[in-house]
């Protein structure tokens, strides 16, 4: 092997070890790490605004965009609404059709379930089309160590994978790295069926040529394939997905085994409402008027037939989303239908990237589905990014509203009483409670206070000010430390507000301060 | 109690609201107009052309002449039909202009080897074209294998204008779906594509690098 070769290499190696130590971290180390990532936060910004851009031009009349996203929203909920009796329909046509469904409620065992499939069918070569629930479940992992080798084909989730990493953006999986870093990896490490590596170059074209020809050799050998769904019609008893590249045909054409994995929440009632959802999702996601191929799948090849796999499974994924679906103010996180419209537009995403969230899906929806799925202690901390600014709420292309269920989760992570994974009440988010600080109470419990009664509000005031020396010295430094670390201290004025305009001569209005006492 | 009782028992116990079945967006109530029927034929070609797709617009009489001269300006020397008779009579009429192209239709379980590394160009026939989109409807079944419109690098489709219609909901709506639905149903508009490096497009990811859309004009 080249030196060259033998360095690349092993850069690649560190690269990836830095990633693996990274995820590691905590959630504002890695936070902070993204941030100080020139090539990291220009590929953010670039896909970020390339994505506002495209998604603003396939919608040019708000008037018309406005009407789409309340149906859009009608149709989610209703999906909601008859969400038990639709998945009972469901399984019924596509059982009827002749696809298998399986129902897991834990993404482990939803993992023995899929495993079970292959080992059934003696699959030990599986080519994955895009999944995010996969990601989900971590199933990569778990066929990994039964011995099944499992190939991303979509072309980002292919790259992360090839890099070891994971996707930092649910359409786009592959938008933390610029065409340099996958010309690289793609020559440091992908290799043809025969053992070839590849040549280096930063051609796209060829870049995507070069994995083209590796992944149609996988795809034709493969023992089975894996996808996801984006709608299952229940009346039909249909398999929907949307994709551009054509891995998801491949995936789910060639192999004779097919398996479907998708959350319970991703039926829809009938085939009429499927075109409103489906542009709905392509511009939301892409800014594209409809994908390359929407491919419906109703059964595996019938015997007349002379392509296409023989058998089609469905795994029925819950981990965590009938809690969802019973909370009260939680319930309509179950409406996304995964367009990325949330990130593409949220300021603190653009700026930290995918990866500093820690989890599976980032950005906005990303912090309201995943402290609902893995629990408010572990996954809480990611609610601080968020600037409640609104943007996602209003990009969402079903109206869910994500600044308020934020909000809610952050009431949910502070609320006084804490209740670990307490699967006697669904009502609530698991481990509730999680973040709060008997520090962090009080203070606000203080600052209500005075704002209740005006004399202790002129009271806190005063002492500011007059405290003000102190605040800015080496003690409040210390004191203010977990704020003033990353932002400029709040300098308070020598007088307030009220001593000012007192001083000018308006006076109070008589009663004034009577009004709230009692 | 088995997960699926469990699963549903869970989702039983929520307090849901209660939404009446959203009413289908037909003709007036309609938020995304559709283009007229006017101008399905322009929409249609325009949004193939401008997702990187070749239209060839011609009519029944010249229709096989002209595709042939695409065919030849594409090199193709193996060309894969489906079983209908369309694909019948586009076999027949190259084989009596052409040595060059070999043209087969799938009668039997296709072989992977085969499609994967020997054959240039895929020929399938829609059943219908929606307007707004630029999308090809395509039911696949034992006509119309799967993968000819999928494997190949060229992918040529059909399409008569009387088949076209204005959007995915009127055909939804129409009476032109399917029932019962075919093993797996299509819609198809453009050429396989990827931007997933740094957003840079490129045509050919995994299926055919080139769209050629035969329409046949009703004129």
């Amino acid at each position: 092997m080249a030196e060259s070769m033998i360095k690349l290499r092993d850069e690649l190696d560190a690269e990836q070890q830095d990633f693996s130590d990274m995820q590691q971290q905590h959630f504002k180390v890695r936070a902070r790490m993204a941030l100080e990532n020139d090539a990291l936060r220009n590929s953010f910004r670039g896909a970020s605004d390339f994505l506002m851009a495209k998604r603003a031009s396939v919608f040019p009349d708000d008037e018309a965009l406005q009407a789409l996203r309340s149906r859009g929203e009608a149709i989610r909920q209703h999906s909601l609404n008859h969400l038990p009796d639709l998945l009972e329909t469901l399984e019924k046509n596509l059982t009827a059709n002749g696809i298998r469904v399986h129902w897991a409620e834990t993404a482990d065992e939803a993992c023995a379930l899929i495993h079970g499939i292959l080992a059934d069918n003696n699959a030990r070569t599986v080519v994955k089309g895009k999944s995010m629930v996969s990601e989900e479940i971590e199933l990569n992992h778990y066929l990994q160590e039964k011995g099944i080798e499992c190939l991303e084909s979509d072309m980002g989730e292919y790259l992360v994978q090839l890099a070891g990493e994971t996707p930092s953006h649910i359409i786009m999986p592959a938008i933390h790295k610029n065409k340099e870093q996958i010309a690289r990896l793609m020559h440091g490490r992908a290799e043809t069926a025969d053992g070839q590596g590849v040549p280096y170059t930063e051609d796209v074209d060829e870049l995507i040529g070069n994995a083209r020809a590796i992944l149609r050799e996988k795809f034709m050998n493969a023992d089975a394939g894996i996808s996801g769904v984006n709608m299952a019609v229940a009346n039909t008893g249909t398999l929907c997905l949307v994709e551009n590249e054509g891995n998801g045909r491949m995936t789910t054409t060639v192999p004779k085994l097919h398996i479907a994995v998708t959350g319970i929440e991703k039926v829809v009632e009938d085939l009429a409402d499927v075109p409103e959802l489906l542009t709905l999702l392509t511009r939301s996601a892409t800014g594209q008027k409809i994908s390359t191929y929407f491919n419906m799948i109703s059964g595996p090849k019938k015997n007349d037939e002379l392509d296409g796999p023989e058998q089609v499974h469905l795994v029925l994924v819950d981990n965590g989303r009938s809690r969802i679906f019973n909370h009260p103010v939680l319930q309509p996180t179950l409406q996304c239908i995964r367009c990325g419209a949330c990130m593409n537009h949220c300021p603190v995403y653009a700026r930290v990237g995918g990866h500093a969230y820690g989890s599976t899906y980032p950005g906005p929806i990303g912090q309201v589905v995943t402290p609902q799925i893995g629990g408010l202690d572990n996954n809480g901390d990611m609610l601080s990014a968020c600037s409640l600014n609104g943007a996602c709420g209003e990009a969402c292309p079903v109206r869910i509203p994500l600044p308020a269920l934020i909000r809610e989760l952050r009431h949910e992570a502070n609320h006084p009483q804490f209740i670990n994974a307490a699967d006697a009440d669904l009502t609530r988010v698991k481990q509730r409670g999680a973040k709060r600080s008997l520090g962090e109470s009080i203070i606000w419990k203080g600052w209500a206070l005075a704002h209740r009664y005006p004399p202790l509000y002129q009271m806190m005031s005063r002492s500011i000010a007059i405290g003000r020396g102190l605040l800015s010295g080496s003690l409040g430094n210390r004191l203010l430390a977990p704020w003033t670390d990353s932002r400029t201290a709040p300098k308070a004025a020598a007088q307030s507000l009220h001593q000012m305009v007192k001083k000018r001569g308006v006076a109070s209005q008589p009663g004034q301060h009577k009004e709230h006492e009692q | 109690m088995s997960s699926r009782e469990r699963i549903l028992a869970r989702l039983r116990q929520a307090a849901v609201g209660d939404s009446p079945r959203v009413p289908q967006a037909v003709s007036s109530d309609r938020v995304w107009p559709a283009p007229d029927k006017a101008d399905w034929l322009d929409a249609l070609c325009q949004n193939l052309r401008d997702n990187h797709a070749e239209v060839l617009l011609t009519d029944q009489q010249t229709w096989m002449a002209d595709l042939l001269a695409r065919l030849q300006k594409y090199n193709v020397s193996r060309l894969l039909c489906g079983n209908h008779d369309t694909a019948a009579r586009l076999q027949q009429y190259i084989q009596s202009q052409s040595d060059d192209i070999d043209t087969q239709r799938v009668t039997t379980d296709i072989e992977k080897e085969v499609i994967f590394q020997q054959v240039d160009a895929g020929f399938s026939v829609a059943s219908a074209a929606l307007a707004e989109t630029g999308s090809l409807v395509i039911e696949t079944g034992p006509q119309e294998p799967r993968t000819v419109s999928l494997v190949p690098p060229l992918n040529i489709i059909l399409v008569r204008q009387s088949q076209l219609q204005a959007d995915f909901s009127a055909w939804a709506a129409s009476t032109s779906v399917p029932d019962p639905m075919p093993t797996n149903l299509l819609l198809i508009s453009g050429p396989s594509k990827t931007a997933d490096i740094q957003q840079t497009l490129a045509y050919g990811a995994h299926g055919p690098k080139s769209l050629i859309v035969v329409m046949l004009t009703d004129a």
